[in-house]
């Protein structure tokens, strides 16, 4: 018994170097191209810049020292969702450097969400789907924002976490987990829909299981969403304040239909061709690419709570008018890295994967060159 | 161009949709194998007879008008007198006959949904009373002629001269689905009869319809019919 967890333990240890590894390597990598050389000092100053400061860094720093204010410029802060930059302030109390302390929740939280997808692969296939699905989500091509001060790598362990809890049916976990990925990310309570959808096959399909009291614990998820408002009544006293601020400058966001805002992109992409390789034609072709990898999930016959998580974040990702940080929100669309790591061995699946790993370095250069990426 | 990119991540959206529900459907065993058959062959029927009447349209349109950047707006492409009013109607809708001011107001409804979308309402909403009605006659068709020819008479359906128009906003899908679920019902009184077109003779029909169905779409890219 001691054995076999040894050995589970020396696969996690391996897992988690080996998806940060995979950053790091980039990060000296692209370091060492954009200096002419390396240096650690450089490497360094280039992480603290293009990792801590750059969009919305600041503003999680800054909710993490301050809190959510009333007035002033950092008013709008208030459509940052708060756990991020909670335990940002709780691990800064111990460290004393809040844009360290979010590299470090980052990391580690990237690193464990890495494991978990591992073992949530393991459940349905072998090792070597499981690591395939650890090597995609390493490689797809915006992940070094799970590097920095963002949340995606914070919410990547909550949604993987909730779905491995939903799998092996313990609610409860699933309600708590979901709970806190609702209070991270809004796509968070979209939780809900694979929740109930595992609960109610369970009751109506071919296992007719009684449901139990446990199983309303699922209604947790969308409780994260509620206290959110919350916050949003007690700063503003309007649960509803973040939908102005988020109208307005500097996001400019709408909830349009999702043909609408693909037309839209592909008119910004016609006309500012600065922006186009680096933001409209790449959220153009994440859409098609996700919407046909779903479709092959169905074929294939991934499990449908699953695909309907996927669709949900999909299609909520792209109500969203304006957006120009579709790369990054499609990282934690968790079903696309699943269903590929199933893809049948053969040369797609090596030319995919080869394909990935230029498209990461690329990306991960143009971001830390300091390209609109965000 | 970018109007197509919109109708197709848009539709593709609302397909994801549909068949993650046929799939749950499935799975908690509200639907039996056979009738789930039935349903993928109507879907398919109905979505690619529906893609090639639209780029049928686009095909005269692309070449008699304006390049194919227009192809997404079928509105602009399909323009008989009463499409133009259906239109309208999509967006502010009224009562002008009983199946087009239902479906109107269907599509209107259905348009809110889709964030102001009324006239893409308006075609998913076509889409989907053909696929039921696709879906209800070939259930009956089968228990009175067999699976083959209940199949065969689907997509002749499809095909026939006009059938455009059960891919397009109006009341002729309502009419159709109307018509389907009262056959439905008072079909399972009709017997089991052997009835069997020859394959051959069936392919010349679906030829010759196909020459019709061209020659109608044309009209509506014209704007002949009123």
């Amino acid at each position: 018994m001691l054995k076999i967890e040894k050995k589970r333990l020396r696969t996690w240890l391996l897992i988690a170097l080996a998806s940060l590894g995979v950053h790091y390597l980039m990060l000296i990598l692209a370091h060492s191209m954009i200096s002419g050389g390396f240096s650690f000092s450089g490497l360094l100053s280039m992480m603290r810049d293009r990792l801590t400061k750059p969009g919305d860094a600041e503003r999680y720093l800054d909710i993490a020292r301050n809190g959510y204010v009333k007035e002033g410029e950092n008013a709008i802060n208030l459509v940052f969702y708060p756990l991020y930059p909670l335990l940002i302030r709780l691990l800064s109390l111990l460290i004393g450097n809040p844009a360290l302390s979010g590299c470090i929740i980052s990391q580690v939280s990237f690193a464990v969400a890495s494991i978990l997808l591992y073992e949530l692969l393991l459940l349905d296939g072998d090792e070597k789907k499981a690591w395939n699905g650890v090597l995609l989500l390493s490689l797809y091509p915006f992940s070094m924002f799970v590097m920095g001060v963002f949340t995606e790598g914070l919410f990547l362990l909550l949604t993987i976490g909730c779905l491995y809890a939903l799998r092996k049916e313990n609610y409860i976990a699933a309600g708590i987990i979901g709970f806190f990925a609702a209070l991270t990310r809004t796509q968070g309570m979209l939780l809900i829909f694979p929740a109930v959808y595992e609960i109610v096959i369970r009751a109506w399909g071919q296992e007719k299981r009684k449901l139990r009291w446990s199983d309303s614990c699922v209604l947790l998820i969308p409780l994260g969403f509620f206290v959110y408002l919350g916050i949003n009544y007690a700063v503003h006293g309007n649960f509803f304040k973040f939908l102005e601020y988020e109208a307005g400058e500097p996001w400019y966001q709408t909830t349009r239909w999702i043909g609408e805002n693909i037309a839209q992109h592909y008119d910004m992409a016609m006309n500012y061709h600065g922006l186009s390789l680096i933001i409209y034609w790449v959220q153009i072709a994440l859409y098609f690419i996700a919407l046909l990898t779903l479709f092959y999930g169905l074929w294939k016959k991934e499990r449908i709570s699953v695909l309907l998580y996927g669709g949900a974040y999909l299609g909520f990702t792209y109500l969203s008018g304006w957006m120009i940080s579709g790369g990054r929100y499609m990282l934690c669309c968790v079903p696309l890295m699943m269903i590929w790591a199933g893809m049948k061995e053969g040369i797609f699946k090596r030319i995919f994967i080869f394909a990935m790993g230029c498209l990461f370095f690329a990306y991960s250069l143009f971001y830390l060159m300091g390209y609109a990426i965000m | 161009m970018g109007g197509f990119l919109g109708v197709i991540a848009g539709g593709g959206m609302l397909l994801l949709i549909g068949a993650l529900f046929f799939a749950f459907l499935r799975q908690a065993g509200a639907i039996k194998s056979g009738q789930a058959k039935r349903l993928g062959m109507a879907a398919g029927m109905t979505l690619g007879l529906g893609l090639a009447y639209w780029l049928l349209g686009g095909l005269f349109y692309g070449v008699l008008f304006e390049p194919v950047a227009g192809i997404a707006e079928f509105n602009a492409i399909f323009r008989t007198a009463d499409l133009e009013k259906m239109y309208i109607a999509l967006e502010n809708p009224a009562f002008h006959g009983l199946f087009s001011g239902i479906f109107a107001y269907l599509g209107h409804f259905l348009g809110r949904i889709l964030f102001g979308q009324y006239l893409f309402a308006g075609v998913v909403l076509a889409l989907c009373m053909t696929l039921a009605s696709v879906f209800l006659l070939m259930s009956r068709l089968e228990m009175i002629l067999g699976e083959k020819e209940a199949q065969n008479g689907a997509f002749l359906l499809l095909c026939l001269p006009g059938a455009l128009f059960l891919f397009l906003p109006g009341g002729a899908p309502l009419i159709l689905l109307t018509l389907s679920v009262v056959f439905y019902f008072v079909g399972k009184k009709i017997p089991a009869r052997q009835c069997r077109i020859p394959d051959g003779l069936y392919s010349w029909l679906i030829g010759i319809s196909g020459i019709f169905s061209a020659a109608v779409v044309f009209g509506a890219v014209m704007g002949l019919w009123s």
